[in-house]
């Protein structure tokens, strides 16, 4: 199957189409203008929360899983368990076709969205889109929101339509 | 830093009691304004956004889990003062 990244604009509009979740993770960013606001706290079972990206050609570090989170769902329990661990888990090819957007988020302090579709392990390609929301605290600290879902059939062309 | 903060960025710290673990843990997520992360973490392993709320056994595995994210604060901090 074919491996690609797109980017779409991150809008309420084409979020809402897809997930209300992300929409609502989009909103408080707005609001909080991309400090780590308490409003996240609710969805933290939702996204994972990743360090800083090092480089542009490799994925960040990961802080916390969500235990409802896709990555989970796709990963595994077990590999969510050792969150310190997750990245280097995941393979180099797939960690590099996800990259760039993780770098340009933190980058740019802007939130990024676009659509994967990737071989995630052996014989598991997966469609799915992505929110990074560049957040940081008021010491400075930078971190990096991340909510993943999968797409369902036909959502990638529907976005194509809207934009 | 001060030296008390510091030493919560260290794996193995013996000569703290949990109390003072969890007191440590706390000042050093706000002395980073990263009481919302660590309360992400609580909520996602447990669905209470309080540490100090729950069992020991508990509040062990949040600092745990916790603390790599101070670890990477630290570090950020400790390089931005270089570059500045």
């Amino acid at each position: 199957m074919l491996e690609y990244t797109e980017r779409r604009p991150a809008t309420a509009l084409i979020l809402e189409e897809l997930s209300t979740t992300g929409a609502q993770l989009l909103h408080i960013w707005n609001k909080s203008n991309g400090h780590l606001s308490p409003d996240f706290i609710d969805h933290a079972r939702k996204v994972l929360l990743m360090a800083p990206p090092a480089t542009p050609s490799d994925s960040p570090d990961i802080i916390m899983i969500g235990n409802d989170s896709f990555a989970r769902h796709v990963f595994g329990a077990e590999w969510a368990q050792h969150p310190t661990s997750a990245r280097k888990a995941m393979s180099r090819t797939y960690r590099q076709l996800v990259a760039s957007s993780y770098w340009n988020a933190y980058r740019s302090n802007r939130p990024i969205f676009d659509l994967i579709g990737a071989n995630i392990s052996d014989e598991n390609y997966r469609e799915y889109c992505r929110l990074i929301l560049p957040v940081h605290s008021r010491a400075g600290i930078s971190q990096l929101i991340v909510f993943t879902k999968e797409l369902p059939d036909q959502a990638s062309r529907t976005i194509s339509l809207i934009n | 830093m001060d030296n008390k903060s510091a030493l919560s960025l260290i794996w193995h710290r013996p000569t703290f009691s949990h109390k003072e673990e969890v007191l440590d843990l706390l000042k050093t997520a706000e002395k980073y304004d990263l009481i919302t992360p660590l309360k992400m973490m609580c909520v996602n392993l447990y669905d209470c956004p309080y540490i100090d709320l729950l069992s020991e056994k508990r509040q062990k595995e949040v600092i745990n889990a916790f603390r790599p994210a101070l670890v990477l604060a630290y570090t950020q901090q400790k390089q931005e003062q270089e570059v500045a």
